[in-house]
C-alpha cells in the first residue's frame, strides 16, 4: 500500500517538476510574477522580478497539484491519514524539486560561464535566467526551490484535509443553493413575458449607447470580437446544428472580403462600386463558393469533410497569394483604399454632425451582428433547423424521418458561408486594407474555436465565445505571446472537462448522455 | 453500425445513385483535362528528358517522408478512428530533437576536430536515435493527455477538436521555446546538402544528392520493416485486429489501451524518422514544418485508401511525384504544387472515397 502511494507520489511530483521545467522555457513563470507585481505594486517597468511572486507561483503549483493528488487517492478518509498525507507532500516536493534546481544548476552554470542560450533556446535570455536563479547564486536558488516545492507540496496536501473535513459546511451550501432552485426565482422571471421583452430592450439601448461612452481602443477591440461573433454564428450554423465539421471556414471569409475589396478598390480592377452593391455581390460569390464546396463534400463525414474544406481554404489562400493572378487580385501586396459606406444623410440630419468614422463602423457591425443573430434565431427554431439538429444527432434516422441530408447540408454550408461573406466584405471595409496572410489558417481555427468555447449550436455562446477568444487576449496584453499556446490547452481541457461549451444550446442539454441512460435502466428494472 | 451496413435502405440507394452522377461528370473532366495536357506535353514539349528525371528524383524523396508519415495516420485511423492532427507537429519534434543532437556534436570536441566530423555515421545514428525517441515520446503521451479521456466522448467532434488543440499547442510551445526564426541543419561531412552523384545528359545534369538517397534508403527500409511488424508480430496483429473490429478483439483478450499506447508509440517513431530525414534533406526548417507535410501525408493516405498500410506507402510516393511532377504537366507556376495536392485529395474524396487501394465497401462506410 505504501509503495503503491510512495510510487504515485513520485509519478505526481515528476508531472509537477515537468510543468515547471516547461513554465521555465517559455519564460511563463516569471511572466506571470511581473503581472502580479503589476497588480500590487505600481505598473513601473520591472526587468528584474521580485523573487517573493516567484517563489509564491512555483508554491502555488505544487500546492495546487498536490491538493489535487490528494482529493483524487481519497488520502483524506484513510487510516493514519496524517503521515500518508506528509509522506505524499514531501516526496511529490521533493522531487520535482530536484528536477527544477538540477535545471536551473545547469542553466546558472551556463551562465555564469558566459554562454548565452537564446541561440537555442528562445525565451532564456541571461535576464530571465537571473530571475529564475532569484538573483542569488547557484546554491542559493537550490535551497529556495527545494524550500518553495516541498512547502508547498505539503501544504498543499495538508489543505486538501481541510478542505474535506470541512465537507460538512460544504452541505449546507447544497442545501441553501437547493432551496434557491425551489423557490424558481430565476426560472419564472425567465419565462414572464414583459421581463424577458424589457431585458432585451435594456441590452439593445445599452449597445447602442456604448459606443458613445468608451474609447477608441475599446471600439476598435470591440469591432473585432463583434466581427468574430458574425463568424462564430455562421459556424455555429454549420458546425452546431448541422454537425459538419467544417474547417476551412476562412476560405469563404476570404472570398467575402476579397470580392468586396476587388470591387470597392481603385486596383487592382478599379471597378469602385459603392457599399451596398458590392456587399450584396460579395455575400453572392461566397454563398456560390458555399456552394462549390458543398455539392462536391455532401456525401463526406466528419473528419473527411474537415480536411477537404481545410484542402479547400488552402488552395483559396494559395491562389490570392501567387503571382499568377496578381493582376486581378493584387497579389501578395494586397488591396489598398477599399470603399466605406457613406453615413445616411437623415443620421447626418439628426445628429447635427457626423458621426466619428470609428464609432459609425461600429453601429454598422452591431447593425449586422443583431441580423445575422434573428437569422440564426429564426432558421435554428424553424423547420430547416430542426431538420439540421435531427441531422447532427443521426444521420440515418434523419433520413428515415423525410430529410433529405444531402439537400440541408449544402444549405448549412450556403447559409454559413454567406454569414462568412458577410463578416469578411465588413472586415476589410473597416480595415480599408486586405492581404492574403489575413486569411490563414488561424482565422479558421479561431473561429471554430469560438463556437467550440461558447458551446455548439448556441447563439448566446457564439457571442461569449468570440469576447474569449478576441477580446480576452486584449486585456492580457502581457500574456500576448502565450494567447496561442493557452488556447491550444485550453481546447483538449474544454473537450476533456466540458465537451459541450460553456453556454450549451437548450437542446443539447437535453440530451440523454449515455451513463444517465445506464441510471435509467437500471431504475427501470422490475 | 453493422446493423445498417449489412442492410441498405431504399434511401441510401437513391443517393447513391444521385452522387455517382456527381463523380461521373467531375471524373470526366478531369480525364479530359488530364488527357489534354499529355497531348500538349507531346506535340510541344516545354521541359527537356532531364527536367522530368530531376522533378520524378525530387518526388521520390518527398514522397518517402510523406509515406513515413502517412503510415502515422493511417495507423491511428485504423485503431482509433481519429485523424491525428498534431501527427505534423510530432514530425516537428523530430526535427527539432536531431537539430539539437547534430548541434551538440558539433559542438562537442575530440582532440582539435569535433565529434560530428569524427565519427559521422555515429552521429547519424544518434541524431536518428533522439529524433524518434523524442517524437515516440511525445506521441505516446499526446495519446495519453489528449485523446484517451476522450474515447467515450458523447460530442463526436471532440477528439477532433482535442487534435487541432494539441496541434497548435506543440507549434506555439516550440515557437516559444526555440524562437520563430528558421534554423539550418548542420549535416556531418560525409552527409553534406547538395552534393551527390551527377549523371550528365545529353540537354544538362542531374544531381542526385547524397542525402536524397539516403533519405529514400532508409525510408524504405523502415517502411518493409514496418510491413513485417504489423504482419508477423503480435502487437501488429493486434493492431490489424482492433482497427478490424474494436469489440471482438476485446473479446479476444486485446487490452485496448495498450494496442492504441502502442500504436502512438510507433506512428511518432516513424514521423520522428521522417523528421530528422527532412531536415537533413531540405536544411531549413522552423517550427511550422510539420503542418504542410502533416496535412500532405494525410492525404497521402487517402490517397492510399485509410487504414490501408501498403496503401499509405504507395499514396506517400504517388502524391511526392505527382507533386513535383504535376506543375510542368500541368504548365502552371511551381509556386501552386500545394493547391494540386489539396486538389488531388478533394478529387479523390470525390471519385474514390475508399481511395486507391481501398477495399471499397467496409471502407465507405467510415467517410
Amino acid at each position: 500500500m505504501m509503495n503503491k502511494l510512495l510510487s504515485k507520489a513520485i509519478k505526481n511530483g515528476l508531472v509537477a517538476g515537468v510543468i515547471l521545467i516547461f513554465f521555465e522555457m517559455i519564460n511563463f513563470t516569471s511572466t506571470i510574477a511581473v503581472i502580479l507585481e503589476k497588480m500590487f505594486v505600481s505598473d513601473k517597468k520591472v526587468k528584474e522580478v521580485n523573487p517573493t511572486y516567484m517563489i509564491v507561483i512555483i508554491g502555488l503549483i505544487l500546492f495546487l497539484s498536490t491538493a489535487s493528488f490528494v482529493r483524487k487517492n481519497h488520502l483524506a478518509n484513510e487510516k493514519s491519514a496524517a503521515i500518508k498525507v506528509l509522506v505524499s507532500g514531501l516526496v511529490s516536493g521533493l522531487v520535482s524539486g530536484i528536477l527544477v534546481s538540477t535545471l536551473n544548476a545547469i542553466l546558472g552554470n551556463y551562465l555564469n560561464n558566459g554562454v548565452d542560450l537564446r541561440k537555442y533556446l528562445d525565451a532564456l535570455s541571461p535576464d530571465v535566467i537571473r530571475n529564475f536563479l532569484f538573483q542569488t547564486d547557484i546554491n542559493n536558488a537550490i535551497r529556495i526551490y527545494m524550500a518553495t516545492t516541498v512547502g508547498g507540496a505539503v501544504l498543499g496536501a495538508f489543505a486538501s484535509i481541510v478542505i474535506q473535513k470541512a465537507s460538512k459546511l460544504n452541505g449546507v451550501f447544497r442545501s441553501l443553493k437547493k432551496g434557491y432552485n425551489n423557490l424558481q426565482i430565476q426560472k419564472k422571471c425567465e419565462k414572464h413575458p414583459i421581463i424577458k421583452k424589457l431585458f432585451i430592450v435594456f441590452v439593445v439601448i445599452f449597445i447602442f449607447a456604448l459606443p458613445m461612452i468608451i474609447n477608441a481602443y475599446t471600439i476598435s477591440v470591440l469591432g473585432i470580437v463583434f466581427i468574430y461573433a458574425i463568424l462564430g454564428l455562421g459556424l455555429n450554423l454549420i458546425v452546431g446544428l448541422s454537425g459538419q465539421l467544417v474547417f476551412g471556414y476562412a476560405a469563404f471569409y476570404a472570398i467575402g472580403a476579397y470580392t468586396f475589396a476587388l470591387l470597392t478598390a481603385p486596383k487592382p480592377l478599379g471597378i469602385e462600386m459603392s457599399f451596398i452593391p458590392a456587399f450584396i455581390i460579395a455575400l453572392i460569390s461566397s454563398g456560390i463558393g458555399g456552394l462549390l464546396v458543398g455539392l462536391p463534400v455532401m456525401n463526406l463525414r466528419g473528419d473527411y469533410l474537415a480536411i477537404v474544406t481545410l484542402g479547400f481554404a488552402e488552395i483559396i489562400r494559395i491562389l490570392i497569394n501567387s503571382n499568377i493572378l496578381a493582376d486581378y487580385t493584387g497579389g501578395p501586396q494586397g488591396v489598398k483604399d477599399i470603399g466605406q459606406p457613406h453615413q445616411p444623410a437623415f443620421l447626418v440630419k439628426i445628429l447635427g454632425k457626423p458621426l466619428e468614422e470609428n464609432v459609425w463602423f461600429l453601429y454598422l457591425i452591431i447593425i449586422s451582428l443583431l441580423v445575422v443573430i434573428y437569422i440564426v434565431y429564426r432558421l435554428q427554431y424553424s423547420r430547416i433547423g430542426r431538420s439540421w439538429e435531427a441531422m447532427r444527432e443521426d444521420e440515418t434516422v434523419a433520413q428515415a424521418c423525410g430529410v433529405t441530408t444531402s439537400f440541408y447540408k449544402v444549405l448549412a454550408i450556403v447559409i454559413g458561408a454567406i454569414i462568412a461573406g458577410a463578416a469578411g466584405a465588413i472586415y476589410v471595409s473597416r480595415n480599408t486594407y486586405t492581404g492574403p496572410n489575413e486569411y490563414a489558417f488561424m482565422v479558421s481555427v479561431n473561429a471554430l474555436a469560438v463556437v467550440v468555447i461558447g458551446g455548439m449550436g448556441s447563439i448566446p455562446g457564439a457571442l461569449l465565445g468570440a469576447f474569449i477568444i478576441k477580446g480576452l487576449p486584449e486585456l492580457l496584453r502581457d500574456l500576448d505571446n502565450y494567447r496561442m499556446l493557452v488556447f491550444g490547452a485550453l481546447l483538449i481541457i474544454m473537450m476533456v472537462i466540458r465537451p459541450e461549451g460553456l453556454l450549451p444550446a437548450k437542446r443539447r442539454k437535453l440530451a440523454v448522455k449515455p451513463q444517465s441512460l445506464e441510471v435509467l435502466k437500471e431504475d427501470l428494472k422490475p | 453500425m453493422d446493423a445498417d451496413k449489412s442492410t441498405p435502405t431504399t434511401i441510401q440507394k437513391t443517393k447513391v445513385n444521385r452522387i455517382n452522377w456527381l463523380r461521373l461528370i467531375v471524373g470526366i473532366c478531369a480525364g479530359v483535362f488530364l488527357v489534354y495536357r499529355l497531348i500538349i506535353q507531346i506535340i510541344r514539349p516545354e521541359y527537356g528528358p532531364v527536367y522530368w528525371l530531376g522533378f520524378i528524383n525530387t518526388g521520390l524523396i518527398v514522397g518517402g517522408m510523406y509515406a513515413l508519415i502517412a503510415i502515422g495516420y493511417t495507423l491511428v485511423y485504423g485503431v482509433m478512428m481519429l485523424i491525428n492532427f498534431a501527427h505534423g507537429d510530432i514530425m516537428m519534434l523530430g526535427c527539432f530533437a536531431g537539430y539539437f543532437t547534430f548541434e551538440y556534436l558539433d559542438f562537442l570536441t575530440i582532440g582539435d576536430s569535433n565529434f560530428l566530423n569524427v565519427y559521422p555515421i555515429l552521429s547519424i545514428i544518434l541524431a536518428f536515435l533522439m529524433g524518434t525517441g523524442v517524437a515516440t515520446v511525445s506521441g505516446y503521451f499526446l495519446e495519453k493527455i489528449a485523446y484517451r479521456p476522450l474515447r467515450n466522448s458523447h460530442v463526436r467532434l471532440a477528439p477532433l477538436i482535442s487534435a487541432v488543440g494539441a496541434s497548435i499547442f506543440l507549434e506555439t510551445a516550440a515557437q516559444i521555446m526555440f524562437g520563430p526564426n528558421k534554423k539550418t541543419y548542420k549535416n556531418p561531412e560525409i552527409l553534406s546538402r547538395g552534393s551527390g552523384l551527377n549523371i550528365n545528359m545529353e540537354d544538362g545534369m542531374i544531381i542526385i544528392t547524397k542525402t536524397g538517397i539516403f533519405s529514400l534508403v532508409l525510408a524504405i527500409l523502415l517502411m518493409i520493416a514496418l510491413y513485417f511488424f504489423v504482419q508477423k508480430t503480435k502487437l501488429g496483429k493486434s493492431i490489424r485486429a482492433v482497427s478490424q473490429d474494436k469489440a471482438t478483439a476485446q473479446l479476444m483478450g486485446i487490452n485496448l489501451d495498450r494496442v492504441t499506447s502502442q500504436t502512438f508509440l510507433i506512428s511518432g517513431f516513424l514521423a520522428g524518422a521522417a523528421g530528422v530525414m527532412w531536415g537533413l534533406h531540405n536544411g531549413i526548417f522552423n517550427h511550422y514544418v510539420g503542418f504542410l507535410p502533416g496535412i500532405k501525408a494525410f492525404t497521402a493516405a487517402v490517397l492510399g485508401g485509410i487504414g490501408n498500410i501498403p496503401g499509405a506507402m504507395a499514396g506517400g510516393m504517388i502524391l511526392g511525384i505527382v507533386e513535383s511532377v504535376g506543375p510542368a504537366f500541368l504548365g502552371i507556376d511551381f509556386q501552386l504544387k500545394d493547391v494540386i495536392s489539396f486538389t488531388i485529395l478533394i478529387l479523390v474524396l470525390i471519385l474514390k472515397p475508399s481511395g486507391l487501394f481501398g477495399k471499397s465497401a467496409s471502407n465507405v462506410e467510415k467517410v
